[in-house]
């Protein structure tokens, strides 16, 4: 286990002391058990014989949630200087989705971001988690081509494309990413263009 | 239809299920006696509080109650006679402890038997026995005291968890909307504050995230919900019909 799942685990534990945060300072009352049961029944869940569903659900999470742990900030963290730790990491408040699609995300973050999706989709998976690492991968291209002009892949610029129009038909992709998909796509097409 | 509760979002609920109660009460009729005392003791200090509650609400004291709690586990629920009527029946965990709770107090004289044969020290403690942290039910039957306590310790359990599971993957600000959106006000009878205010206070660019946030953690609390209560029912579809029972028990007494 790393020391950020440590530092996680140890957060959750306290938190289990935390008033504020789960304890109720009364017993609520039967009809109020009641309703927190119907919340559940409202809430709806992916369909989990519906992939597409699966695949947009996990990527909402995955978007929403924070940036891949920095490995060097872990390594870091493994020695006596978890106080240097704490100042490095993490990086940014920003959600995974909002700094894929930030031009203030520096190009180390970005390539982070690439790395680590990389590798998740590596990694024997069920279909829906490999299918979000991919559109995390090809996100993270398209943000280094569109706020530092750089190919962070070794993929042609055709190739580039042609993986951006596939992701661009999937129902998953939320709008805000399919429009950053969309500009980096073009991108990909002007220099396809230019280096023929 | 009732929709099957398996998915992988929220946590690897195939490995949750690989135990449920029923397999917990197979275990307890080993002949190991340490491993014995391990299975009764977990399985009490799991259900103990509704049992006492159902107890209490029959009108015994906190002393008869307990040492009834006791005697019913050891007894009753642990019975070889009572595990191959459950397994007949192939019903839910909750139904089935209920409906023990009830022939065992129909005949309280065998209830009072047990108690005199077996000594309490040959018992299994109740560990943390504090009645105070039960929550108090002024009105309704046994069977809605039973259930009340069942439900709020249910729910207890699965809130902290959800807590935890956020907590793990970074969505600490998605639990915050969550609690001040959903649990407070609907456990508590807390206001809703307002979306914007939420918003400003948590960093969150606009109200439409938030609400997106919310829905997030209303799944996984439906998850991990589902999680917990299939332990105790013998199949997925049963995890639905098993959680608008509980509502309609406890909305019967919605005044209480």
């Amino acid at each position: 286990m790393t020391d950020t799942s440590d530092k996680r685990n140890k957060s959750a534990r306290d938190s289990r002391t935390a008033p504020m945060d789960t304890e109720r300072s009364t017993h609520s009352k039967p009809g109020q058990l009641a309703d927190m049961l119907g919340v559940a029944l409202e809430a709806g869940e992916a369909d989990s014989s519906n992939p597409v569903e699966m695949t947009a659900e996990l990527l909402r999470t995955k978007l929403d949630g924070p940036l891949p742990p920095d490995p060097e900030a872990t390594i870091l963290s493994s020695s006596v200087l978890d106080n240097l730790y704490d100042k490095l990491a993490p990086q940014s408040q920003l959600s995974l989705g909002e700094a894929l699609t930030d031009s203030k995300t520096d190009l180390r973050t970005i390539l982070q971001i690439k790395n680590d999706a990389k590798q998740t989709a590596a990694q024997d998976c069920p279909k829906a988690q490999r299918g979000v690492s991919v559109t995390l991968y090809y996100a993270a291209i398209a943000s280094a081509l569109l706020f530092y002009d750089r190919k962070i892949t070794t993929y042609s610029y055709d190739a580039v494309a042609i993986a951006l129009a596939k992701l661009l038909d999937k129902p998953w992709i939320p709008p805000v990413l399919a429009s950053h998909l969309q500009t980096a796509r073009k991108i990909c097409l002007d220099r396809k263009d230019q280096n023929e | 239809m009732a929709k099957s509760y398996r998915t992988f979002i929220g946590g690897s609920g195939d490995d949750a299920f690989h135990t449920t109660q029923w397999q917990n009460l197979h275990a307890a009729q080993t002949l190991d006696p340490q491993r014995k005392r391990e299975v009764i003791g977990a399985i009490m200090n799991k259900y103990w509080k509704p049992v006492y509650s159902y107890l209490r609400r029959k009108g015994n004291s906190n002393e008869e109650a307990k040492d009834l709690t006791q005697g019913f586990f050891h007894e009753i629920v642990l019975g070889r006679e009572l595990i191959s009527q459950a397994d007949q029946t192939k019903g839910r965990f909750r139904t089935f402890l209920l409906t023990a709770l009830d022939r065992y107090v129909i005949s309280m004289h065998r209830a009072q038997t047990a108690r005199k044969r077996a000594p309490r020290k040959a018992m299994v403690a109740l560990d943390n026995f504090d009645p105070g942290s039960i929550a108090p039910i002024d009105s309704g039957t046994p069977v809605d005291a039973f259930t009340y306590t069942w439900a709020s310790e249910l729910l207890g359990e699965v809130i902290v968890e959800v807590h935890e599971e956020c907590l793990r993957d970074g969505l600490e600000k998605h639990w915050k909307v969550f609690h001040a959106t959903v649990v407070k006000p609907t456990m508590e009878g807390a206001d809703t504050p307002p979306l914007g205010e939420l918003c400003s206070q948590l960093d969150i660019k606009s109200e439409a995230k938030a609400s997106n946030m919310s829905i997030t953690v209303k799944r996984r609390f439906r998850t991990i919900l589902a999680r917990h209560i299939r332990q105790y029912v013998e199949s997925d579809d049963q995890v639905e019909e098993e959680i608008r029972d509980m509502m309609q028990i406890l909305s019967k007494n919605r005044a209480g």
